[in-house]
């Protein structure tokens, strides 16, 4: 390589004439040869070449043949003709001449080389290099001696040049076929450009991409048809400047976004890619993906720049529904797992949850009640008490009087409203103040058949969609899910305490306790808990401290009777037998009366009858259907027991009452019976003492005038004082029977086991004298023993054997006969006699005091002795009962209830 | 005077009628020659025990016996059953409660008291005198060596 570069450096002084129709041809050696460090000078034909090799001299003539004026055939032969000229070496280069006979001819003509076109550079340099050497050693060929004459070269010029053009003729035909095919080709190219550019216009629309190019000199700005249609504008109306695209998009948030990217792209001469949204004239919103690209001068300057935008409003949508959905699921998930959290707290998730999951600006939830008539807001979302201008929230909302969110009940099915505008037959008034609704979706939460409660959405930026309403049911009905288990969690957590209050608590303090507790689950300050008693009062026998103690009242009470019950609003609710919650200041409170705030007041239901009253007041936060179904619960799991309470309650008060009155109806009695006792004993003494004084005096004096007056008195007048002795003694006896009589009824009884058999044989022995003895048959059968007194009952022997020997003796067959048994718990005694009997007519006087069914001069006695016998016996707790006829004896029994010694 | 004599019975008894009638049954069985009777329970302590009216006596004229009425003025009958019988000098004397009635609850009592026995005043007067004749003798006699 290095030798050969010496060489070149040799050659360097070289000065060539090249000689060439084509200036792009002479363009080219001229390159390439003054690269190699060559003088060159070119010539454009034959005539000039001859004119500037007769001025300069040359080291080497390079010529092309086909040329007008002198070809180079004709060129080389002047030269070679030339003397001075002969000796430079002369290369034909060539495209047309490439025949072996078109090489032999210029060769013959003296030329050094014949080259074929196009040759490589290195080619064309090697062969100049040996061309030259070979000049150096003086081997410049002479032109044949055949070509030199004239008319041989003419002839032979002739043919070749001839040859040349018919050559070229058919190579210009051949030519202008193939342009005509080139023609029809392009043609098709050129349809088929146009099937592509419509293509790509159709992919465009289908891309929905546009482009645009802004040209700075001119200001023009040009927007495709596609453009246009993107942002929704008529390419007749709309004259797009620069500015235009990011003034769709109003947000100044987007704003600095924007400038910040166009700037950087502008400065670093990059490609801006950016996504955007922007408002139609509609007001929706659509996305767009732009690219833009400046161009620039040499000096950085920008000329234009060319963009491209594409619609991707749906692709966001698509994003948009898939994040929306992914964030639903989250929801729903969150609110899973604060199944554990307060109720409160999970109503307030799932509000700002059911916004945010349907795109909603408001949102509500209200629990329906049982009969599906009134509905009760349980909360408003924060966002609607934010805008709701309504001075009074109202909570309770009847069904019968609701609009729209009225049809989800009565159609049973969501309710999506698109167009709140539009006049509705549902729609109802909205008042003055209230947020303004724009678009609205309620659906209702079933539980089985019953529809529970009703969740509602409003004013979502675009319409509501069936995926809006299946997220909202999803979201309530997992609430929904989430409420009734925890409510059930609740009511089983709850039963359970109270049940164990029940259990463990002493009655008195029950109150206290399951008040203590429906305070806490509802968070009260204050609460009352009481019952109906039988009077019809309310009986509040707790009642907080606090309450009590700042209750500054007069005739503070625990006490209320029905008749001073008032009308506030637990009075209301006893009478209507309903719930009142009220979330309002009370303003019929007594002076001194604590302030209620807000309240619930619940009757205490049992079988549609009120039995007690919850009370509850000064919650920090409004009182909720929650904390009325916990009232609620806790009533019904009350209630049973309070009446039973209640009623053993009453009964035990009434026993009480009963206790007490028996009580002092006994020391009443007792005190009277005492008085009457003692009465008795002092009218007994006296009778003993003081009536019997005188009888004395009669009997002794008329005893003195009978023995000191002896013989004075004839028959008659002591006749006449024995009657007087007489009768003073039958007053004595009749004093004696009444004494007994009252002991009977005074004395204390002293119980002991009587031998009735013994009793009845010595009780005879005594009273009947041998003489009497020897006219009775007396037998006595074996009797049952008996617990009693025995000087009573020893009484109640007496009189009925005394009796029967009184009334039997004056008959002639004399038979008493006593007899036994014992029979359903008592022992039964009886005495039959054959004596006179009496008129079973007057049965019922026998036993009456003083009552004889016999004359005195018949029989004697006071009418007092079966009046003791029916005392003694009744004391003893039995009966006594008689039969006899009138001459045919009589029967007198008794009875004595069995009793055990322990009893006594 | 009797005051000055031994007395056999003293008699207490506020009822005149009572006292003549029990004197007079008394005298029947010639039990009443040396019978003082007084009115009243004051009365008969004071006798008893020398005092008031009766200072000038000398206990230890007796009596030998009392027929004590239970039933009486100013000083019951018990009473001065009760303090005879609680004072050494006169708890010997047997006393012999008289009354209306057998179920008289002062009977039991008198007992208690120390009486040495009792005397119902029946209505019949024959059957007193028998009461009366029993008791008598059967006491005078009984205290006669004791005392003596």
């Amino acid at each position: 390589m290095k030798k050969e570069a010496k060489t070149e450096i040799k050659g360097e002084d070289m000065k060539i004439l090249i000689v060439d129709d084509n200036e792009q041809n002479l363009y080219m050696l001229d390159m390439m040869l003054t690269g190699y460090g060559h003088d060159v000078v070119s010539a454009k034909n034959g005539d000039e070449a001859l004119h500037k090799l007769k001025k300069d001299n040359f080291n080497l003539i390079i010529s092309d043949i086909l040329m007008p004026k002198m070809d180079g055939f004709q060129l080389c032969r002047e030269c070679k003709k030339d003397e001075k000229l002969k000796i430079i070496p002369f290369i034909f280069y060539t495209a047309t001449y490439t025949e072996k006979k078109d090489e032999e001819f210029a060769l013959g003509l003296g030329a050094s080389r014949f080259i074929v076109k196009p040759a490589e550079p290195e080619v064309f340099i090697r062969i100049i290099r040996e061309v030259m050497q070979e000049a150096d050693k003086g081997l410049i060929s002479a032109p044949a001696a055949a070509i030199i004459k004239e008319t041989e070269f003419k002839e032979r010029y002739t043919e070749r040049v001839v040859k040349k053009l018919e050559k070229k003729i058919l190579q210009l035909e051949e030519a202008k076929k193939a342009l005509e095919e080139e023609i029809a080709e392009r043609k098709q190219a050129e349809e088929a450009l146009l099937e592509s550019e419509r293509q790509l216009r159709e992919a465009q629309e289908m891309a929905h991409m546009g482009f645009w190019s802004w040209d700075v000199k001119t200001g023009d700005v040009k927007w495709s048809e596609e453009v246009f249609k993107i942002f929704c504008l008529d390419p007749n109306e709309f004259k797009p400047r620069i500015d235009s695209i990011l003034a769709l998009s109003p947000w100044p948030e987007d704003h600095e976004r924007d400038k910040e990217l166009v700037r950087r792209a502008m400065e670093n001469h990059e490609m801006g890619i950016y996504e955007q949204r922007f408002l139609r004239p509609d007001g929706s919103i659509g996305y767009y993906h732009s690219t833009f690209q400046g161009k620039y001068d040499v000096n950085g300057g920008l000329i234009s720049i060319v963009g491209t935008v594409l619609d991707i409003t749906e692709r966001k949508r698509a994003e948009e529904e898939i994040a929306l959905n992914a964030l639903r699921i989250q929801f729903l998930l969150d609110l899973h797992q604060l199944a554990f959290a307060p109720q409160e707290e999970i109503l307030d998730f799932t509000l700002e949850a059911s916004l945010k999951m349907t795109q909603s600006e408001f949102s509500w939830f209200g629990f329906m009640d049982e009969k599906e008539s009134v509905l009760n807001i349980h909360r408003w979302s924060k966002s609607t008490m934010a805008q709701c201008a309504l001075h009074e929230k109202p909570l309770e909302f009847k069904v019968s009087e609701a609009g729209l969110w009225g049809d989800c009940i009565r159609q049973r099915k969501p309710v999506v409203v698109n167009d709140y505008s539009a006049p509705h037959t549902s729609k109802k008034r909205i008042p003055e103040g209230h947020v303004r609704i724009q678009r609205f979706l309620a659906v209702p939460v079933f539980d089985e058949a019953r529809i529970m409660a009703v969740a509602a959405v409003a004013n979502k930026k675009q319409e509501y969609t069936d995926s809006d309403v299946s997220a909202l049911g999803n979201l309530i009905n997992k609430l929904w899910e989430i409420l009734r288990r925890k409510q059930t969690n609740q009511t089983l957590a709850l039963q359970a305490r109270i049940s164990n209050i029940f259990l463990t608590t002493p009655d008195d303090e029950m109150y206290n306790e399951v008040l203590k507790i429906v305070l806490e689950m509802t968070r009260s300050l204050f609460g009352v808990f009481g019952y109906i008693d039988e009077a019809g009062a309310l009986v509040v026998p707790t009642m907080t401290r606090q309450i009590w103690d700042r209750c500054q009242v007069p005739d503070k009470t625990f006490i209320f009777p029905r008749d001073k019950w008032g009308h506030s609003s637990w009075p209301q609710a006893i009478r209507g037998k309903n719930i009142i919650c009220t979330n309002e200041p009370s303003t019929n409170i007594p002076v001194g009366h604590v302030g209620i705030q807000r309240q619930i007041a619940l009757p205490i239901l049992l079988k549609g009858e009120v039995v007690g009253l919850f009370q509850v007041a000064n919650k920090e936060t409004n009182y909720t259907e929650a904390d009325i179904r916990l009232l609620k619960d806790v009533a019904e799991q009350v209630a049973p027991i309070l009446s039973a309470r209640l009623r053993r309650e009453q009964a035990e008060e009434k026993i009480r009452k009963l206790n007490a009155e028996l009580e002092q109806r006994v020391k009443e009695r007792t005190a009277q019976l005492e008085s009457a006792n003692k009465e008795l004993e002092a009218f007994a003494y006296s009778v003993s003492h003081d009536l019997r004084a005188p009888l004395r005096a009669i009997d002794g004096y008329s005893r003195f005038v009978l023995e000191d007056y002896a013989e004075k008195l004839d028959d008659e007048g002591r006749r006449l004082l024995n009657v007087i002795r007489i009768n003073t003694q039958k007053m004595d006896q009749l004093i004696t029977d009444i004494l007994g009589l009252s002991r009977v009824r005074r004395t204390e009884m002293r119980l002991s086991r009587i031998d009735m058999n013994a009793l009845v044989n010595t009780v005879y022995r005594e009273i009947a004298s041998p003489e009497i003895q020897q006219k009775f048959v007396f037998s006595v059968e074996p009797l049952p023993e008996v617990f009693g007194d025995p000087t009573l009952i020893r009484q109640v022997w007496i009189n009925l054997i005394s009796n029967a020997i009184k009334y039997t003796l004056p008959r002639e067959e004399r038979r008493i006969e006593i007899g036994g048994r014992t029979e359903g718990g008592m022992n039964i005694y009886c005495i039959k006699d054959t004596g006179v009997g009496f008129n079973p007519d007057y049965t019922h006087k026998l036993f009456g005091l003083f009552q004889r069914l016999h004359r005195a001069d018949e029989f004697e006695g006071t009418g007092v002795g079966l009046a003791i016998v029916q005392r003694v016996i009744m004391r003893h707790g039995g009966k006594v009962w008689a039969e006899g006829k009138v001459n045919e004896g009589a029967t007198f029994w008794f009875s004595i209830p069995i009793r055990e010694e322990r009893d006594a | 005077m009797l005051d000055q004599g031994v007395v056999e019975i003293l008699l207490v008894e506020d009822n005149p009628h009572d006292a003549e009638m029990a004197i007079r049954a008394l005298k029947k069985h010639n039990l009443a020659n040396n019978l003082v009777h007084v009115t009243d329970g004051e009365e008969a302590l004071d006798f008893i025990f020398t005092r008031g009216a009766y200072t000038e006596r000398n206990m230890e004229n007796g009596p030998k016996i009392i027929l004590l009425d239970l039933k009486l003025p100013k000083v019951d009958g018990l009473e001065v059953l009760k303090v005879v019988k609680s004072d050494p000098r006169t708890k010997i004397i047997p006393i012999i409660a008289l009354t209306s009635s057998s179920e008289d609850k002062d009977i039991i009592e008198s007992y208690r008291l120390g009486v040495n026995s009792y005397i119902v005043k029946p209505v019949d007067f024959d059957k007193f005198v028998e009461a009366i004749r029993d008791l008598g003798y059967y006491w005078l006699l009984m205290n006669k060596s004791p005392i003596r």
